[in-house]
């Protein structure tokens, strides 16, 4: 038993000597991945185009992104919720085909229940609870 | 308990081989940016098709995938946004300084509030029809910004408009107005406005 304490105190001090000699090889520089997400590069553009691409939105700081997916993700609804303000919440619909992202409608506040109307049932179900039909018709 | 020894052991040397591993798969595998904004600055990375990712600090020494990069600096809602290549084993040094642009902008939002005061009296005719002082607004940059004009027939003209703006309080240095040349074919209109 005596030589398992001194073969787990041993492997506790490999390992913190481990994590040191990590950095060291790193030169102290993290290494930051940066997620794939085109829905959510193609939702900050329109953002960015939105706003005249005079101020470029900051995920996380200035909004954040709710996504939601549809019929086996060929649909997608990005609802942007601004954080202090930013903005009023928008919503952006996409659809993807063949894995090609191509934007339906946004950003905008709501959607016209005329256009919306042709949308699958589901899309405009998740529209409809929560609350992102304007009350105007064309 | 000699199994629970065991497999932490186990584990401990796993954990430690993994950390070894990363750093050098990481070592070998990618690039270093080394970044130095204004102080108070935040600073936001993305690529083409990626999420953006932010770094709360004004300086950085980060390892980032091989590719091409954008970086913006935000500071008090101003930004400065400066593309950039990462190769890897190598480090690209970014140097972004945002206390001219902030200054500027302080600059710009001074001068506008000088200017939108002074709108406040315009139109105005200036004595015996000589001199008009009026303004319109400039869409095209990140502010409505008013341009104020003096027409009158010569120099002596615009002075009196210079005149004027003194005795109102504000300095037509810091107005950027633009001078016109205009000759009015009636001068004693009755109502003090210049005929065409």
């Amino acid at each position: 038993m005596k030589r398992l304490n001194i073969l787990l105190l041993g492997s506790v001090l490999i390992s913190i000597s481990s994590l040191i000699t990590k950095d060291i090889i790193l030169t102290n520089a993290p290494y930051y991945s940066i997620p794939t997400n085109e829905i959510a590069y193609s939702s900050t553009q329109n953002l960015y185009n939105l706003l005249n691409k005079k101020y470029f939105p900051i995920d996380k700081k200035d909004f954040s992104l709710r996504t939601k997916y549809f019929d086996s993700k060929t649909w997608c609804i990005v609802t942007v919720l601004p954080i202090n303000g930013f903005s009023d919440q928008q919503i952006i619909i996409y659809q993807i085909k063949n894995g090609v992202i191509n934007e339906v409608i946004g950003p905008v506040i709501s959607i016209n229940p005329d256009i919306s109307s042709s949308y699958p049932k589901d899309v405009q179900q998740y529209l409809k609870d929560h609350n992102l039909i304007s009350g105007a018709s064309l | 308990m000699k199994k629970i020894y065991v497999f932490l052991i186990i584990f401990f040397i796993f954990f430690s081989s993994f950390q070894i591993y990363y750093g050098i798969d990481k070592s070998n595998n990618t690039g270093i940016l080394n970044v130095t904004s204004s102080s108070d600055a935040i600073l936001s990375i993305y690529r083409k098709n990626s999420e953006t990712i932010t770094i709360k600090s004004s300086k950085a020494k980060v390892r980032l995938d091989p590719g091409d990069y954008t970086i913006i600096s935000t500071k008090n809602k101003a930004q400065i946004s400066k593309n950039f290549s990462i190769i890897k084993k190598e480090t690209t040094h970014i140097s972004i300084n945002m206390d001219d642009l902030i200054s500027n902008n302080q600059n710009i939002v001074e001068k506008l509030k000088e200017k939108n005061n002074f709108i406040k009296l315009l139109p105005y005719i200036g004595p015996n029809s000589l001199f008009e002082i009026n303004y319109s607004y400039d869409y095209s940059g990140s502010y409505a910004t008013p341009i104020i004009t003096v027409s009158g027939p010569n120099q002596d003209a615009w002075n009196q408009a210079d005149d004027w703006i003194n005795q109102k309080g504000f300095n037509p240095n810091n107005l950027e107005i633009t001078y016109k040349i205009v000759t009015y074919k009636n001068s004693n209109y009755t109502n003090g406005y210049p005929g065409n």
